[in-house]
């Protein structure tokens, strides 16, 4: 059984303008230990999605439809209560570099161990700041900034503290959302390898979010690509690298310069994304697509499940089509 | 952990707010036990008399502004520190000057008084009844101790009795006598007698009487003082007074800051008068109840509208005269005053002297409100009127400053009512507004055109009528060394006003109705009304003499519970 | 700990320099009031002579007009703790009068002043945390009308209704007529009884600020990330609250705070005057009407003393709250 399996997941948005549904009949599965990239432009809803799994929506936003099962639990129909048995044991998550991850008037110590606190209750605190220091060793970080404060450390720095808190309760999954986005390279090469490290070590998940494909492409082992509230293809990290399917994987994967490798002329997509409030009919992308049929303006491309991922689009609308364009090799 | 401490840090603060709150109420509580509350031996048990049937002392509530800093001292040789009227209550003079009808009644004096032939000597006989509240006889001695006091600390001696040409010695003739020695006849000495209380030479003689602080007051009057605190001043009846024991057994005078605040008590019954202090907008309100009256006499206080008569334009007398017949008292006392005040006599001197004021002047055409004859006497005078509508000649513009008083609406609405009127004379005005003690201090100094403001006589008619000799006035920017504001020179006043002081009772009459006149022909100031009341009320107690103020100590000492 | 003694010292410097200048401002400002008191008094008595003037000038130590001795001999009194007799209590030491006075201020201003504070932080906690509701609304719309009405009219109508019409709290004074002849617990009683009016319209009148403050900046802090990943740790919102949202939100309520607390000392001269409350506000207020200079100067100079004191307190706490504040 995966780990987590999220079945046709809808989120509404409620807006001035009208609900519009951000997340519109999303699925996809992690397997353990497996790092699963969801990839797509701003706006797409990929951080709804991790949100919504997460239950860390704003209030605005509601989950309506569909379902997220954690090793067969389902979460969608968890009180409130029970759910927080879950945050932060099992899921828990990374966010922004950017923004204020850190609670700008305590201590890193402090933040290392309230959850632990929170959750395994009966701990002495000496212990738990045992813990906290163990997690600072974990991250690399040196055991005197647990003295400090999150301004008096860089932004590297920050982020390894907020990974290390992440796993302070050896959760199961972790939900990174674009957690080396604000990043000078070299520091996020580090962060990068300190998670695939950490992850080797204990063995957890990650749902890792963000919009630079070629970084997913480096981390990831299965990536998804969503466009406009849908998934529009699930493919293993070998398999986006041989060549997507869906037009906007291809098109995505066009945007990005390649540092090694001949220079090839970089393409955008043309366009920009639908409106969410009143979207059009048939598939989102057909306004956009160089390969567009009549019938994707009328009938909202199937899912199609193959042996080496999963595709939505009319261009490989028959049964078996995939396995075909696999053995075709395309 | 963080999270508790976060919890107890609002609890902390509540907390820490009730403690403290318990901490500065017991705080103040033991503060305010600093003023003096056990009576000296003796008087306290026998003053509980004239208790209600069933045991109960009958407790009479009056209402004052009294500020903190009335309260330092319970000396009557004192001016500042101490809240005047509670002397009244508590002390005696020889006299007793009734602003009602302007008379002097004996207290401390068992009579009127002897002169001697040559006028300079007054000789007082006491009233042998009078006893100290500490149970000490009142002698002769105490007299020419307060006297002597006087004489001896020149600061206490505010009215200069012992100034050139009045008194040269005081002695007493066995303990029931005392004869006052003047280098001058002084016929007002009289009057005088009224502003000085007696006290007991044998607590004052040990101490220095400008700093004695006297917090334990003994008098010879019909209340002896309990104790004070924040809220209250609290009397016990005297049950030995020379008067008669009053049938109240205790006076409490409850302290205000404002006026409102007071009238809201009195509304409601919390207390029964009050020595003057009253909201008058709330009268009419307070008045529905037909048991709140509201007694009104003359007084001691003119309003006027106080004129510089060195400024240019105002020097002129047409100018003065239009500015005197501008003004409709009549309507101003109705609506500014809501009718409790008297209208003032054009000759100043204010109706609570009696015969001495020149009744004829109030009724006397020449000085009714004519604005007709105010305007015709401008231009009769050759002013003419320019753009602005206001009367110029010579170059000299008919338009002043005309300061009122801030934080007096009733001040305020006659002030607008005068400034219209004035300016249908062709007098134009810019209003300023100024606190009391700053009107005061400008017009001692001259810095104004126009004050409206109260003169505050002593209760001596020569020194009514004294307020325009010219030894009273200095030049503009020089402090006046009395009341004479107006810097007003009449030679022909200064010559009768110098002959009036040594002058015998009739000529003084006739001299004093000479000076009211040419006081109402020159209109130095322009007179509005004179001031006096006493609110009271007869829900829970009747008897009140209404031919002195009801609230004061001769009356109350008479007030029976219904 | 973390604050170097630098700071300290030069936030000590800082404070003890402006109360030098306040000293001296103390001094000359009630001088530029024209008007001599000891003139003022004897003209205001109709015979004031000459003579009467001097002795009071003497009697005040006015004699020597020269600014510069007047101020030397404050400096010299001051330095012994003396602030002078004042004119218009003469004989009482300033200091006895404003001691006396003080409590009461204390009591119900400060107490006020806490009550606001707390209240207004309470219900601004409550309304950022659930805007828009019924609550929300009505505390906003409630406190603003009282806000902007001027302070006696709340003092005048608290009165004439619980005082006057439903005879439930007294109508002023600090305590009742009858308060010498009670038990000490009585004297406690009467004491908080009359206070109860007096605090509460001082406590509703400034609420408005108090709560708006720190209701829109704990809603901005509540969509920081730092709240996000509280809740995804699955603290309780209670923590979440308080360690985490209010104590970012509360920075600017703490400054505001630590000023009212200054200003406590000086008293609130509306309230004293519509309850009939002693205090240091009338205190003042007529001591600035009487010309009493040296009262003026001891009132005045707490005053100083007492917002300068909060204020260096305030500034050495500072960085124990926020610890972003740099301490050069």
């Amino acid at each position: 059984m995966s780990l987590l399996e999220v079945r046709d997941l809808q989120i509404e948005y409620a807006s001035a303008r009208g609900p519009f549904k951000a997340v519109d009949g999303v699925s996809f599965s992690i397997e353990r230990g497996e790092i699963f990239g969801l990839a797509g432009e701003s706006g797409c809803g990929k951080s709804t999605t991790a949100y919504g799994i997460a239950r860390l929506l704003r209030g605005a936003a509601r989950i309506v439809g569909g379902s997220v099962r954690m090793d067969g639990v389902e979460l969608t129909k968890l009180s409130d209560a029970q759910f927080d048995a879950y945050r932060w044991a099992r899921i828990s998550i990374v966010l922004q570099s950017a923004m204020n991850n850190l609670n700008p008037v305590m201590k890193i110590k402090e933040q290392l161990i309230d959850a632990i606190l929170a959750h395994r209750t009966g701990i002495s605190r000496a212990d738990a700041l045992r813990q906290a220091g163990e997690l600072m060793e974990l991250a690399d970080l040196p055991k005197d900034r647990l003295e400090r404060f999150p301004h008096e450390l860089s932004g590297g720095m920050r982020q390894r503290v907020v990974i290390a808190m992440a796993l302070a309760l050896r959760p199961e999954l972790i939900i990174m959302d674009e957690p080396t986005t604000a990043l000078d390279v070299i520091t996020q090469k580090g962060i990068i390898d300190k998670i695939v490290e950490l992850k080797r070590t204990f063995g957890f998940s990650v749902l890792f979010i963000t919009h630079d494909l070629p970084l997913m492409l480096e981390i990831c082992d299965r990536v998804g690509v969503m466009y406009a509230g849908r998934m529009a293809e699930i493919a293993a990290r070998e398999r986006m690298l041989a060549g997507a399917r869906h037009p906007y994987t291809q098109g995505l994967l066009r945007s990005f310069p390649s540092l090694t490798g001949p220079r090839v002329r970089l393409e955008g997509i043309p366009g920009s994304t639908p409106d969410l409030v009143a979207p059009p009919s048939g598939c989102r992308f057909r306004d956009r697509c160089p390969h567009a049929l009549p019938v994707c303006g009328s009938v909202q491309p199937p899912v199609q499940a193959g042996e080496d991922g999963v595709v939505s689009c009319h261009l490989y609308a028959k049964e078996d089509a995939l396995d075909e364009a696999a053995a075709a090799g395309s | 952990m963080r999270t508790m401490r976060n919890i107890q840090k609002w609890k902390k603060t509540l907390a820490i707010g009730a403690v403290m709150a318990m901490t500065v109420a017991s705080l103040a509580a033991c503060s305010s036990q600093s003023k003096p509350n056990a009576p000296s031996s003796g008087s306290a048990p026998a003053s509980s008399a004239a208790a209600a049937a069933g045991g109960q002392t009958v407790s009479y509530r009056l209402g004052d502004i009294v500020n903190p800093e009335q309260t330092n001292n319970f000396n009557p040789f004192l001016k500042t520190g101490n809240y005047a009227p509670l002397f009244d209550y508590i002390y005696n003079s020889l006299y007793y000057f009734n602003p009602v009808k302007g008379e002097l009644i004996p207290r401390l004096a068992a009579d009127a008084g002897t002169w001697s032939g040559d006028g300079k000597s007054f000789t007082v006989k006491l009233n042998s009844q009078a006893k100290w509240q500490d149970g000490e006889a009142f002698t002769a001695n105490d007299v020419v101790y307060t006297f002597q006091a006087l004489k001896e600390h020149a600061a206490l001696d505010y009215y200069r009795l012992w100034g050139d040409n009045r008194l040269k010695d005081v002695k007493a003739a066995g303990d029931d006598t005392v004869t006052f020695e003047l280098s001058a006849p002084f016929p007002s000495l009289p009057n005088y007698l009224s502003t000085v209380y007696i006290v007991p030479e044998h607590l004052f003689s040990k101490e220095n009487p400008e700093t004695f602080l006297n917090k334990n007051p003994i008098g010879t009057g019909a209340f002896v003082f309990q104790s004070i605190n924040e809220s209250a001043i609290i009397l016990k009846a005297n049950a030995d007074y020379f008067g008669g024991a009053p049938k109240i057994g205790e006076l409490v005078i409850q302290r205000f800051k404002d006026s409102p605040g007071l009238t809201l008590a009195l509304q409601k019954g919390e207390i029964q008068g009050s020595t003057g202090t009253l909201a008058m907008p709330s009268l009419p309100k307070l008045l529905e109840n037909k048991d709140n009256k509201l007694q009104q006499y003359p007084g001691l206080s003119t309003y006027a509208v106080i004129i510089n008569n060195d400024k240019p334009g105002l020097k002129d007398p047409i100018v003065r005269k239009a500015i005197q017949l501008a003004i409709d008292k009549k309507e101003l006392v109705e609506k500014g005053e809501m009718g409790a005040a008297t209208i003032g006599n054009p000759g100043f001197l204010s109706q609570g002297f009696g015969d001495l004021v020149d009744q004829t002047l109030l009724d006397n055409p020449d000085y009714q409100t004519n604005i007709d004859k105010a305007n015709e006497l401008l231009t009769g005078a050759g002013y003419k009127k320019n753009g602005k509508g206001v009367y110029e000649k010579d170059g000299v513009e008919l338009s002043f400053v005309y300061y009122t008083a801030a934080n007096a609406p009733a001040q305020n609405k006659e002030a607008a009512m005068i400034t219209d009127w004035l300016s249908k004379v062709g007098i134009g005005t810019t209003i300023k507004m100024a606190t009391w003690p700053e009107l005061t201090s400008i017009a001692v100094a001259g810095n104004y055109d126009l004050i409206q403001n109260g003169i505050t006589v002593p209760p001596d008619p020569q020194a009514a009528l004294e307020v325009f000799h010219s030894k009273m006035t200095a030049p503009i920017g020089q402090n006046t060394p009395g009341l004479n504001w107006m810097r007003f020179r009449d030679d022909q006043i200064d010559a009768w006003l110098d002959q009036a002081s040594t002058a015998s009772a009739a000529d003084r009459a006739g001299l004093y109705k000479q000076i009211q006149d040419r006081i109402a022909e020159l209109a130095p100031v322009a007179v509005l009304y004179t001031s006096g009341k006493a609110p009271y009320s007869e829900t829970k107690f009747t008897g009140y003499d209404t031919t002195v103020p009801a609230t004061s100590a001769l009356s109350l000492s008479q007030v029976t519970p219904k | 700990m973390r604050i170097q003694p630098a700071y300290v010292a030069r936030r000590v410097a800082f404070a003890a320099a402006t109360l030098l200048a306040a000293i001296v401002m103390n001094f000359l400002l009630p001088r530029l009031i024209a008007g001599n008191p000891a003139e003022m008094i004897a003209s205001q008595t109709a015979l004031g002579s000459p003579e009467v003037a001097e002795a009071i000038k003497k009697q005040f130590g006015l004699e020597n007009d020269s600014l510069l001795y007047q101020f030397k001999q404050y400096l010299v009194q001051l330095a012994h703790g003396n602030l002078g007799i004042s004119y218009f209590n003469y004989p009482t030491p300033v200091s006895q009068v404003l001691l006396h006075a003080l409590p009461w201020t204390l009591g119900i201003v400060l107490i006020s002043t806490l009550l606001s504070y707390a209240a207004g932080w309470l219900v601004g906690i409550r309304g950022a945390l659930k805007p828009g509701t019924w609550f929300d609304n009505a505390a906003l719309a409630v406190s603003f009308f009282i806000n902007s009405v001027p302070y006696f009219w709340i003092g005048i109508l608290l009165i004439l209704l619980f005082g006057y019409k439903l005879d439930w709290f007294p109508m002023g004074q600090a305590f009742s007529v009858e308060y010498d002849s009670l038990s000490a617990a009585g004297k406690l009683r009467s004491i908080s009884y009359h206070a109860v009016l007096p605090i509460v319209s001082l406590a509703i009148a400034s609420l408005a600020s108090h709560i708006l403050v720190l209701r829109n900046n704990l809603s901005r802090a509540l969509t920081e990330d730092y709240m996000v990943l509280a809740r995804a740790k699955g603290l309780s919102s209670r923590r979440r609250t308080f360690q985490y949202g209010v104590r970012n939100a509360f920075l600017p309520s703490f400054t505001g705070f630590m000023l009212s607390l200054g200003h406590v000392v000086g008293g609130a001269i509306t309230m004293e005057i519509v309850f009939s409350y002693p205090g240091i506000g009338m205190l003042t207020y007529n001591a600035i009407l009487n010309h009493d200079y040296p009262l003026i100067q001891g009132a005045f100079l707490m005053i100083a003393a007492s917002i300068i004191a909060v204020n260096l307190l305030a500034d050495l706490i500072y960085p124990f709250i926020d610890p972003r504040v740099n301490l050069d």
